[in-house]
């Protein structure tokens, strides 16, 4: 570890720094108690408010949580979207579709300011989060936004020494695919410490970069049994 | 070497058709980097360029015209013309080429067979290679008849390289350690030397290991196995405590407590179970099993050679850790028995993360399957058990060899293993240069995982890869895998 720097946590409440309500708050329509929480905090004080579901693994709180979207409007784009997209649970090739059009949409009619956003993460697939990011950077020869990410850590993470094995390695989709312009720079690597056990270390054997940036969790966001703290020293002790 | 500069990348440059803004090899080199960097642009998949502009910008590069053997011999040509150079030999590496482009591979295929005798292609791939791919193609001659003939991927007609005759096979892992030790001998003490530690060896660095076989002499005057020896004090403390190396003791006609005053079968036998007794007495106890956690047993130069695997990374890596702290002016420099455990332990947890994160399918249908580390931890732990748990043998099985009718899946994942390392082939003499099928092969565990598994380094018997999973899932009373169809 050659440098360390402590990113203090700052507090949401639903505004944006500049003191404005976001124009849009997007999130996943998830089975967990944890998918209503930033939406509640932040969500229903935005302009814009869209929830998104999938079309698999239907339980958990599903239900509590898509009556409690549709009671706050999180549901009223889905009256402009085809009626074979079903939404609001969406398959992940709907979802990519849906936000380039969301993010199209917002462009039509373009805010004063730049559009301000704010994406919930904490339910969202790594799929569909490579999409979300696909459609913001598509969109940022236009002008661009300006986006807040938050994530509501859950419950119960254990640290678990034995995590499922990864079955599928590779570009999470097409676009963060292809080649360097220029092959002989060395590789970089910027990853995030994560909960499982051995998965940040487990990418550096196999990345082998030249350098390497992590993000870990601090004090203050520690969960379970902080196997990420955990991780965080084992990277330092590469 | 400058005069030669202005004149050299002049030449190269117009050859090329490039201009270089001053006549130095470094304006030389940005000006190729910028050339091939607008063919990649070009050939790079871009929403904001139609396809048929970036076809045309690719074509108008003249990247796509560069042939693979005439541009560095163009470049040579330069060189020889202008330095007065000639008769040299120029070696080409192509690293990987399991990840190269078929038409690329195609190229080589020909080019192994016939080119500028200037040139000397090493061509790099990893030890297992689909039978599928091109690069096999590249290597393998098909027998009909007692006539070679090209393996059946392509539909060119060009004949197979033949080894020997167009190219000599080169195995860069060593399934025998002895096999390796020079490499990595070599190897380490050239980087000890770049370190600064000018009067060290690797030798004196680290020092003697439990493993080591006592020399011939020592033997010969009956010290090896003499009461007091080390080598005495470990098997008579697993004698104490281990009724079936006490019977096997007895049925060699043993007696520890007498000393050996000539080389005879006695020391043959007590030198041939040396590496089991020191794993055994180390990790076992009448009663179960013996926990010792980072025992200092694995240190010594011989262990590091093993552990190593003659794998540069990892012997430049292990070094790196092993002398990070220390001052290279110091007088004596020697890492502790202790600090070398406690490098290897780090190194193997590395690994085996490392083999937590290479995707593998699922080894077996019921309950959660951990991919290659659960089979690798299978593998590992039968072999504990031979050594250490079973009653004691002068030759436990340390290798497998997968089975005939061995599942696809089981299969792919022991070939990733290899390919990652974990496990390494043992070729037998009439194996072939690459590993195309892993079925009917031998293997072992690398020794790197020794430490981790508490594993002896040495190869032993191999027995059936089906035997080991089977007994070792009955433990968890599930299949280790469901019985292809018949």
């Amino acid at each position: 570890v050659k440098r360390v720097r402590h990113v203090s946590g700052f507090h949401l409440d639903g505004t944006t720094c500049d003191g404005r309500p976001y124009d849009w708050f997007i999130c996943a329509l998830g089975y967990e108690l944890r998918a209503t929480h930033a939406a509640s905090q932040i969500g229903v004080s935005a302009n814009n408010r869209v929830a998104i579901g999938f079309d698999y693994h239907h339980c958990g709180r599903l239900a509590e949580n898509k009556k409690w979207f549709e009671d706050r409007g999180f549901f009223e784009w889905t009256d402009e979207l085809k009626s074979d997209w079903n939404p609001p649970f969406l398959s992940d090739e709907t979802f990519k579709a849906m936000v380039f059009w969301l993010v199209e949409r917002i462009w039509l009619n373009p805010p004063d300011l730049m559009p301000r956003l704010c994406v919930d993460i904490s339910c969202f697939s790594m799929v569909r989060l490579a999409s979300l990011l696909e459609a913001l950077v598509c969109c940022t020869s236009k002008g661009g936004f300006t986006v807040d990410f938050v994530y509501s850590s859950g419950t119960g993470y254990d640290g678990h020494r034995e995590p499922s094995q990864i079955e599928i390695a590779g570009p999470v989709t097409d676009r963060y695919a292809g080649w360097t312009v220029e092959p002989d720079l060395p590789v970089n690597a910027v990853f995030g410490l994560g909960l499982e056990y051995d998965k940040a270390v487990g990418a550096i054997e196999l990345l082998n970069p030249a350098d390497a940036f992590a993000f870990a969790i601090g004090a203050c966001c520690r969960v379970g049994n902080c196997s990420a703290t955990q991780e965080s020293g084992r990277i330092r002790s590469i | 070497m400058p005069r030669w500069n202005r004149s050299l990348s002049l030449e190269v440059a117009d050859a090329f058709q490039r201009d270089v803004r001053v006549p130095t090899f470094g304006s030389l080199k940005s000006a190729l980097s910028k050339w091939l960097g607008e063919g990649v642009r070009a050939g790079s998949a871009s929403p904001k360029c139609p396809e048929n502009v970036q076809q045309d910008a690719l074509a108008r590069s003249g990247l796509l015209r560069l042939d693979l053997s005439r541009s560095p011999t163009l470049v040579i040509d330069c060189f020889e013309s202008i330095c007065g150079i000639a008769h040299s030999r120029w070696a080409l590496l192509f690293d990987e080429l399991e990840l190269a482009p078929p038409v690329i591979v195609k190229e080589l295929t020909r080019l192994v067979r016939s080119t500028d005798p200037r040139l000397l292609f090493k061509l790099s791939v990893s030890p297992y290679i689909s039978d599928t791919t091109e690069i096999d193609s590249l290597f393998r001659a098909r027998l009909v008849d007692g006539v070679a003939v090209k393996h059946d991927t392509s539909s060119e007609d060009i004949p197979p390289a033949q080894e020997h005759e167009d190219f000599d096979a080169i195995r860069l892992w060593s399934p025998y350690k002895k096999s390796g030790e020079e490499f990595c001998e070599q190897l380490a003490n050239s980087v000890i030397r770049k370190k600064g530690f000018s009067g060290s060896t690797i030798d004196s660095i680290l020092g003697g290991s439990a493993f080591d076989e006592p020399d011939t002499k020592t033997v010969r005057i009956g010290g090896a196995y003499a009461p007091g020896s080390a080598h005495y004090v470990r098997m008579d403390s697993l004698a104490s405590f281990d009724a079936s190396f006490r019977s096997y003791l007895s049925r060699k006609g043993i007696d520890l407590q007498k000393s050996v005053d000539r080389e005879d079968d006695r020391a043959r036998t007590l030198r041939k179970v040396q590496g089991i007794v020191i794993i055994r007495e180390a990790f076992r106890k009448e009663s179960g099993r013996r926990s010792r956690k980072n025992p200092k047993l694995y240190s010594g130069v011989k262990v590091f050679y093993a552990i190593s695997e003659s794998n540069p990374r990892l012997i430049i890596g292990l070094l790196n850790q092993m002398l990070g702290d220390v001052d290279p002016s110091t007088k004596t420099v020697r890492v502790e028995p202790s600090k070398q455990a406690a490098v290897y332990a780090s190194a193997t947890a590395r690994f085996l993360a490392y083999l937590r994160t290479i995707p593998s399918p699922k080894i077996r249908p019921q309950g959660d399957s951990r991919g290659l580390l659960e089979l690798v931890s299978k593998i590992g732990r039968f072999i504990f058990d031979e050594v250490v748990t079973r009653p004691f043998s002068d030759d436990p099985h340390t290798s497998f060899i997968v089975d005939s009718g061995t599942p696809s899946d089981l299969q792919e994942a022991l070939q990733r293993a290899v390919n990652a390392g974990a496990i390494i082939w043992v070729p037998g003499q009439d194996d072939v240069t690459l590993l195309t099928s892993v079925k009917g092969k031998r293997f072992r565990l690398s020794y790197l995982l020794a430490p981790s598994f508490r594993l002896p380094l040495q190869l032993g018997r191999a027995t059936s890869l089906d035997l080991i999973l089977r007994s070792l899932y009955a433990e968890d009373n599930v299949l280790p895998y469901e019985d292809d169809e018949q």
